[in-house]
């Protein structure tokens, strides 16, 4: 697996849907900077070799917790926005942007530009329509990804990633969602622009500037003992555990 | 009762307030063969015929209509770049893109109309670009405006920077602001074309102790009018081997 953190030395083998449909994008370390036998050991499902890294884009959401619709409606659309700008980043770092080609409607049948709006507002629609727009832009990033990858150019091409653990339970690393998370490896340390957040490293409102924060140190690559079997439907106490030892 | 005779008016000078260096001689063009004149405080000035040709002119806000300014950089700043040879690089860049170095921002009128035209734009951002000419043009100890107030540049069309296979470029910036200000950083720009920036001497410009000698081996000399353009040109061999 890749370890959570900022790394070198990253390279992207290619993107596909799996059988439900969920896009993922495979990628690899080169060098020395594999993980450790920790990380080997408490791997998830998701690794998929020593070094290697299955990374999942999840399928978009309506978000029930919205109690009305033009709230869900706003945030359909912020979904849909940086989706689509998580995976214009990635492109980008094989292709000038002039290159890149997005076609998100297609097959919904919209004629109008108000289509899009009437059914990110219509309760029954949204889903389908978020449904779709995630199938057509993961179908169209593959397409775009696994060609630029494979282009004279870019072969062996190396890219410094930052990976953020993906829950305060889960230690291995993620495809952030905002950008910038990838940089090609010419691009000097010393003027990387891959830095953590204040609040990624969990700084929280009324915390003290020095430390320690509050929050969930996205940084932070530790495993969390007995998580892995809270993850998998472990026992209950072994959920209270984990959930006292960081204060729950 | 105190009286005056004003007699003495006649033959008082008066003192007058210090001009800034845009008022000397030469004014604000560029001597014929030149791109830009630089002075000691930073303003920067094109010529008519660098507006012309790379619409560096400010445009009305939102008309849409393409309006270019620069990324300036020391070539062994820029990781991208195999050669030890520095030079100072110029690019062309949209002024709608981040951190252009030259030529990039203005102030507008309420209606969206720009205050003033590109050609007399008061403006420092030359500033950076004088520590680059120093840093790679000038001997140690040597500044670049010694006993002059201006120099001329002029962009070295004849060796061009190879382009990268992706046609994507990581250019060496400053952040300028914030509490990371004067850090170096980096700006993304796509399809460019990078040359070398020399200094062009005048016979305005060189009456100080100021000679643009170079560390590097350049020798090409270019005789245009009046102006003698001390070289600071990348050889074509070296241009050609750079991201080979």
């Amino acid at each position: 697996m890749i370890t959570v953190g900022i790394q070198d030395n990253i390279r992207l083998i290619g993107a596909e849907k799996n059988e439900k449909g969920t896009l993922i994008v495979k990628a690899e370390q080169g060098g020395d900077g594999g993980g450790s036998l920790m990380d080997m050991l408490s791997s998830s499902s998701s690794a998929t070799q020593e070094n290697g890294q299955d990374y999942y884009f999840w399928p978009l959401q309506e978000d029930d917790r919205l109690d009305n619709e033009t709230d869900k409606y706003k945030d359909a659309l912020n979904k849909l926005k940086v989706f689509r700008a998580q995976l214009n980043h990635i492109l980008e770092n094989y292709m000038v942007s002039t290159n890149i080609k997005w076609d998100p409607l297609k097959g919904l049948g919209f004629t109008a530009d108000t289509d899009l709006i009437n059914a990110l507002t219509d309760a029954n629609k949204r889903q389908p329509t978020l449904d779709k727009i995630y199938d057509n832009y993961s179908t169209q990033f593959i397409a775009q990804l696994n060609a630029g990858i494979s282009a004279k150019e870019n072969q062996g091409k190396l890219f410094r990633m930052k990976l953020p653990r993906t829950s305060k339970d889960k230690h291995f690393s993620s495809i952030p969602k905002f950008a910038p998370f990838m940089e090609p490896m010419e691009v000097g340390k010393n003027i990387s622009k891959l830095k953590w957040s204040r609040y990624e490293l969990g700084f929280r409102k009324g915390d003290n500037e020095n430390g320690p924060y509050s929050g969930l140190n996205l940084s932070d690559p530790t495993p969390v003992p007995g998580a892995a079997a809270k993850t998998k439907g472990g026992n209950e106490q072994e959920v209270k555990d984990v959930d006292e030892l960081f204060g729950n | 009762m105190k009286k005056i005779t004003f007699d003495f008016l006649a033959e008082m000078p008066l003192k007058e307030i210090d001009k800034s260096p845009v008022n000397v001689i030469g004014g604000k063009v560029p001597s014929p063969g030149a791109d830009f004149r630089l002075f000691s405080d930073g303003s920067i000035y094109p010529s008519q015929e660098r507006i012309d040709k790379d619409n560096l002119e400010f445009q009305k806000k939102e008309s849409g209509l393409p309006e270019y300014g620069y990324d300036v950089f020391v070539s062994t700043d820029w990781s991208q770049f195999t050669s030890d040879v520095s030079f100072v690089c110029i690019a062309k860049a949209s002024k709608h893109l981040g951190k252009v170095d030259l030529f990039g921002s203005a102030k507008y009128n309420k209606d969206g109309t720009p205050k003033s035209s590109v050609a007399n734009q008061k403006t420092t951002a030359g500033n950076d670009l004088i520590t680059y000419l120093e840093k790679v043009y000038c001997e140690a100890g040597e500044k670049l405006f010694d006993n002059r107030t201006f120099v001329d540049l002029k962009i070295n069309y004849n060796s061009p920077v190879k382009e990268t296979e992706t046609k994507i470029y990581h250019l060496p910036k400053i952040i300028q602001k914030g509490k990371n200000a004067g850090q170096p950083t980096y700006e993304r720009r796509e399809s460019i074309q990078i040359f070398p920036l020399e200094i062009v001497e005048t016979a305005a410009s060189s009456s100080g102790s100021f000679k643009p000698e170079h560390k590097t081996d350049f020798k090409t000399e270019e005789k245009v009018e009046k102006t003698e353009v001390k070289s600071s040109a990348v050889p074509q061999e070296i241009a050609s081997k750079l991201f080979s």
